[in-house]
């Protein structure tokens, strides 16, 4: 026994020696892979760590003329503001709430679209529908917040119209705090489903094609298909961008959000983002946004490090 | 060896941070520091005489977005009048006061700065950056003459002194205006109590006045929020207006929260449930609603004073007479029956919607100064907006007629440079100087105009949204009024509303005192 | 070679279906601002504007490119997004690659480092100020430094690169070739579709700047489109308060400025699509 783990220690530290001179000799080995790096890097360094000193605002009572070191340190009192504020939770609830919701419905749909895209055969087709695919995606919420009120107005709009040709009452369903919800859900996914598929789009062309082939042979019907060779070999960008996607989780729409809010509708469906563009930076109060911008990205690192954890439970590489 | 891999790695880490750090904190430091040393410079520069003919004076400017192009007409005949070389920064207006707090935060300091919002004024305020107009203006006379006791009293602030010059409208801009064509249709009289007006709204409602077989009438619309006067005639009816500060007996309370305000709801919502409000009103942004004002489908309400201008003043006249060629708008009174003082129509803060501001440590105050006299001089003044007599516009008496058509007006830059000037109406057709007259004997006076406190900042921002939805949730019935209006009045005064009263009264006791 | 008749199966039918209905709910909004751009102010009224254009007019067009600045802004936009691509796929592809490499030591960290900034960021005055430090204001170079690597399309591309097989590779490294030979002769080639995935997303978010546009340029003459778009529109914005150019309607307006935005960069994808083609991988790799 003795000897055993005599043996053992002894090669340990032979180990020890070894450790150094191979991580030296591994970064030799790579020296080229890390050059490669170093512009790329130093554009991190440069353009996203050095402003990082502006995190120190969200613990300052910041006031633009006294600058950023001058400024008085005030500690946790603006996350504490934030916390204790009347409207915390309900913003907290709201931007989950609608953020989950919007991935729960919003993501599996690209992908389903990709794989249903990829198996149309006509090119001619393929293009034109993927063109229209994506064309929501570069209208501003502005523009399609605009348009969707033109739709849905009940004295003037085209849903108006069909309420009465049905003989019921024009509901205004963008003035209602339960409806306002699925709207938002809804035309989110519908703007930005198509553009989603791009990426799926690339990720089938690495298939490869014989798969198919001979899972077809073996009898297998199309959903078989779908299910035992597609969605395997797409796992890993969907596990990404899954990843990704949770990362935003804090971030529930902000532009869709400004113009979908009125008077009724604006406690039901306020984020973060909209709470702190009115509270924040509309009261001149860089503090507090500085504040509830870490707060929000400190719970997106929770909520990214555990998604990298779990999917690497699950047998799938994360995204570090 | 994890443990060394793990220790390196955490080293380099720290090291480019606390690199990153330093390199961060030279920069700021510097970049920060260009303010002061421009302080250091005026100061030498401030013993110059100021009135020897030298090289144009070099200004930055910034300013709300008006597409002032550089070498455009209108600029350049100013340059030359004021011997000044403009730089002109400009911002859309919704993103002015971000990207001026950005530049103020980087040091930079443009000469003449402008902007919209209170929050932003009320920084700049209280920054000390600011020039004080008042020491310098007996050396410029336009300036100084260019707005009434009263006026200057209302831009003061509480160190005593003057830093800023807004734009010159007519106040207030709103007016109670009903379908004449329409009330003769009906055999109707100018409604003056709220029977007779809710009659008079019932008919445009329901007996299709237009005729077109749809229901597309209504008596009023709106856009959002309570606090924009679409709904003032009828809360002042009932003796005051929601987010408005009103003076009663000798005090200052809010419009929000008084009893009257309660009977006011009601009656709304019963004009709500039986159709006579246009119930797209709550999804409806401004311009959506000049396109329904435009259009003729209102015809018992407040509106814009510019639909009684007939030449056209921002194009609200003539698109109206397009789609309504009977249409006629007569104005009203303020409506008697619900309140013994019923209030009128609310007033915008007479300080100007656009104020223009003198940075202290601006290296040329006085070309900054001599600007501004300029363009509030009369001669200025009326170039700015239209530009040289005889070339663009004659007179025939004392009516002013426009040469050349809007699209050279934009081109030559004529009518974008609001600094501090007066908007003229010397174009403008009679009945709108009636209208003018008679909406001054119908407006409730804006009590606090030109006290700032900060509670006015973090609270009351606050307080309007909560007024704005919990109002418009029981005009259109999501809540019920009986019991919501009270703890809706609970709710404004524990959020602060209390507080800020008590704090603006005082200040208001305080500034009557003085006078 | 067998002549098999073409099987048209009911799930085909299905779907080329279900993506014409899809199609048409997706490029309705489109077709409503094309519909509003070239119709008539006048006629354009609340209720009328839903299948067809109302009076066809180029007015609004004919005001647009009337505006000198709306062609300096279209070439601002043109290098920003020519010039800013290319140097964000370079340092991203350079990135990409070593991190997509599971035997390069440190790559944890590296990964860790990358994602971190994706998270966490100073804020727009901080980097305002490093932007002035490094004298990059008022010129579209700001705009290009500022973001020039994307850690979402990084670590998307790097999934990309990984999942190529490292048969490949080590093939490669057996022929004697290094790591940049390698990346430029198998790992590119291979990655088309990503490649142009990528470069799609990079190109767009160019096109479409507009708010870091406003606060690091001052110049209107350096503005890209969006700005210059977005300004004008202000200009026609009919302004109750100070007038504007109320000869120009400024809804039909805008419409006429979304599609000059969002027509150029429609145009880009079907280039890139012809790199979307399956069977890349197919026979490269035997057994």
């Amino acid at each position: 026994m003795a000897a055993v783990s005599n043996e053992a220690k002894a090669s340990g530290k032979k180990g020890g020696k070894n450790g150094a001179s191979k991580l030296l000799k591994a970064v030799n080995e790579h020296k080229v892979l890390y050059l490669l790096m170093v512009p790329g890097l130093l554009y991190f360094v440069l353009f996203r760590y050095l402003p990082m000193f502006g995190l120190v605002i969200a613990f300052k009572d910041y006031n633009i003329f006294k600058g950023i070191w001058v400024s008085d340190w005030v500690g946790l009192a603006n996350f504490e503001a934030l916390v204790h504020s009347t409207d915390f939770w309900n913003v907290m609830k709201n931007t989950l709430v609608i953020s989950l919701s919007k991935i729960l419905i919003g993501f599996p749909i690209p992908i389903l679209l990709a794989i249903l895209l990829n198996d149309i055969k006509s090119m001619k087709f393929k293009r034109v529908t993927q063109t229209f695919l994506y064309l929501p995606h570069f209208l501003s919420w502005v523009v399609i917040g605009g348009i969707m009120l033109n739709l849905f107005s009940p004295v003037f709009g085209l849903a108006g119209e069909m309420f009465r040709a049905l003989g019921a009452e024009p509901v205004n369903i963008m003035a209602k705090k339960g409806s306002i919800f699925w709207v938002v859900i809804f035309s989110d996914v519908w703007k930005e489903a198509g553009w989603s598929t791009i990426v799926f789009m690339a990720a089938l062309t690495q298939v490869d094609e014989s798969l198919y082939e001979a899972a077809k042979m073996d009898g297998a019907n199309k959903l078989k298909q779908m299910l035992h060779i597609t969605l395997p070999c797409i796992s890993s960008i969907v596990i990404v961008m899954l990843i990704l996607r949770i990362g935003k989780v804090m971030s529930a729409g902000f532009e869709q959000i400004l113009v979908l809010q009125n008077s009724i509708t604006m406690e039901s469906i306020d984020i973060f983002d909209t709470y702190v563009y009115r509270e924040g930076l509309g009261r001149g109060s860089y503090s507090f946004a500085a504040a509830v911008d870490t707060f929000k990205s400190v719970i997106a690192l929770i909520l990214v490090t555990s998604a990298n954890k779990i999917s690497k439970m699950f047998g799938e590489e994360g995204i570090v | 060896m994890k443990k060394q891999r793990l220790l390196e790695a955490a080293a380099g880490v720290m090291s480019v941070c606390l690199l990153a750090g330093s390199l961060a904190g030279c920069s700021v430091k510097k970049a920060e520091g260009t303010a002061s040393s421009a302080v250091a410079d005026t100061a030498q520069t401030e013993a110059k005489a100021p009135d020897e003919k030298e090289a144009p004076a070099k200004l930055k400017l910034f300013l709300t977005n008006k597409n002032i192009i550089d070498d455009s007409y209108a600029k350049k005949m100013i340059e030359e009048a004021t011997n000044t070389e403009l730089e002109i920064i400009q911002v859309p207006t919704k993103d002015l006061d971000n990207k001026l707090n950005i530049l103020l935060a980087s040091g930079e300091r443009p000469d003449i700065i402008q902007c919209e919002t209170e929050t932003m004024e009320s920084q700049l305020l209280s920054s000390g950056i600011l020039l004080p107009l008042n020491e310098y203006w007996d050396n410029y006379p336009n300036l100084k003459n260019a707005r009434d006791e009263a006026t200057w009293d209302v831009m003061r602030y509480s160190d005593g002194n003057i830093y800023s010059i807004g734009i010159k409208n007519p106040n207030p801009l709103s007016i109670i205006a009903y379908r004449m064509d329409w009330l003769d249709k009906f055999g109707l009289e100018v409604p003056t109590t709220l029977d007779e007006y809710y009659e008079f709204a019932s008919a445009v409602a329901k007996q299709d006045p237009d005729g077109n077989g749809v229901a597309d009438t209504f008596a009023f619309g709106g856009y959002q929020n309570v606090d924009t006067s679409w709904f003032d005639h009828i809360f002042g009816a009932y003796g005051a207006l929601p987010n408005y500060w009103m003076e009663k007996d000798g005090h200052i309370v809010n419009g929000s929260i008084q009893p009257g305000m309660k009977d006011a709801l009601i009656y709304l919502n019963r004009m709500y449930k039986d159709g006579l409000i246009d119930p797209e009103f709550v999804t409806d942004d401004p311009k959506r609603w000049q396109q329904k004002v435009k259009s003729g489908i209102y015809g018992a309400g407040v509106t814009k004073i510019h639909i009684f201008d007939q030449n056209n003043w921002s194009n609200y006249y003539e698109p109206f007479i397009q789609a309504n060629p009977e249409g006629e708008h007569v104005y009203g009174s303020v409506l008697t029956g619900g309140s013994e003082n019923p209030a009128g129509i609310r007033m915008a803060s007479e300080r100007g919607w656009l104020r223009t501001f003198v940075s202290k440590d601006s290296k040329n105050i006085d070309a900054c100064l001599r600007l501004l006299d300029y363009l509030t001089s009369e001669e200025g003044n009326r170039f700015a907006q239209y530009g040289a007599e005889g070339e663009h516009y004659k007179w025939e008496g004392d009516k002013l007629i426009r040469l050349i058509d809007d699209k050279e007006t934009n081109d030559l830059d004529l009518n974008k440079f609001f600094i501090g000037n007066t908007v003229l109406f010397d174009h403008s057709s009679p009945e709108l100087f009636d209208a003018f007259e008679f909406s001054h004997t119908i407006c409730t006076p804006h009590s606090v105009d030109g006290i700032f406190i900060d509670e006015l900042n973090d609270i009351y921002p606050k307080l309007k949204e909560i007024t704005n939805t919990r109002y418009i949730e029981m005009i259109v019935g999501e809540t019920e009024i009986e019991g919501e209006f009270e703890k809706f009045v609970e709710e404004w005064n524990s959020r602060g509303g209390d507080k800020l009263t008590k704090a603006l009264d005082e200040a208001y006791q305080v500034k009557n005192k003085k006078k | 070679m067998m002549h098999r008749r073409k099987k048209i199966s009911p799930c085909t039918i299905l779907n080329y279906l279900l993506f014409t209905v899809i199609g048409i709910i997706m490029v309705y909004p489109f077709w409503y601002v094309v519909m509003y751009s070239f119709s008539d102010p006048a006629q354009s009224s609340l209720s009328s504007l839903y299948f067809w254009p109302q009076g066809i007019t180029l007015q609004s067009y004919i005001y647009a490119f009337s505006k000198k600045i709306l062609f300096t802004g279209f070439f601002n936009s043109v290098f920003l997004t020519l010039v800013g691509t290319a140097v964000n796929m370079v340092l991203t592809i350079m990135l990409a690659y070593p991190l997509s490499r599971e035997t390069l030591p440190g790559r944890k960290y590296l990964s860790a480092f990358i994602v971190f900034p994706m998270l966490f960021n100073g804020g727009m005055i901080p980097t305002y100020l490093v932007i002035k430090e490094f004298g990059l204001l008022n010129s579209l170079w700001s705009l290009i430094a500022s973001l020039a690597v994307n850690v979402y399309n990084l670590l998307i591309l790097s999934k990309f690169f990984k999942s190529i097989p490292s048969s490949l590779i080590e093939a490669a490294k057996i022929d004697g070739c290094g790591d940049v030979r390698t990346l430029v002769r198998i790992i590119l080639p291979l990655s088309k579709a990503s490649l142009a995935t990528i470069s799609l997303f990079y190109a767009v978010q160019h096109w479409n700047e507009f708010l870091r546009a406003t606060i690091y340029i001052n110049t209107d003459s350096k503005w890209p489109l969006q700005v210059v778009l977005r300004n004008i529109i202000d200009m026609v914005a009919n302004d109750l308060n100070s007038g504007g150019e109320v000869y120009m309607n400024p809804e039909n307006f805008k419409m006429a400025t979304i599609v000059i935005t969002v027509v150029p960069i429609i145009c880009v994808y079907p280039l890139l699509q012809k790199h979307f083609t399956a069977g890349v991988m197919m026979g490269s790799v035997k057994g």
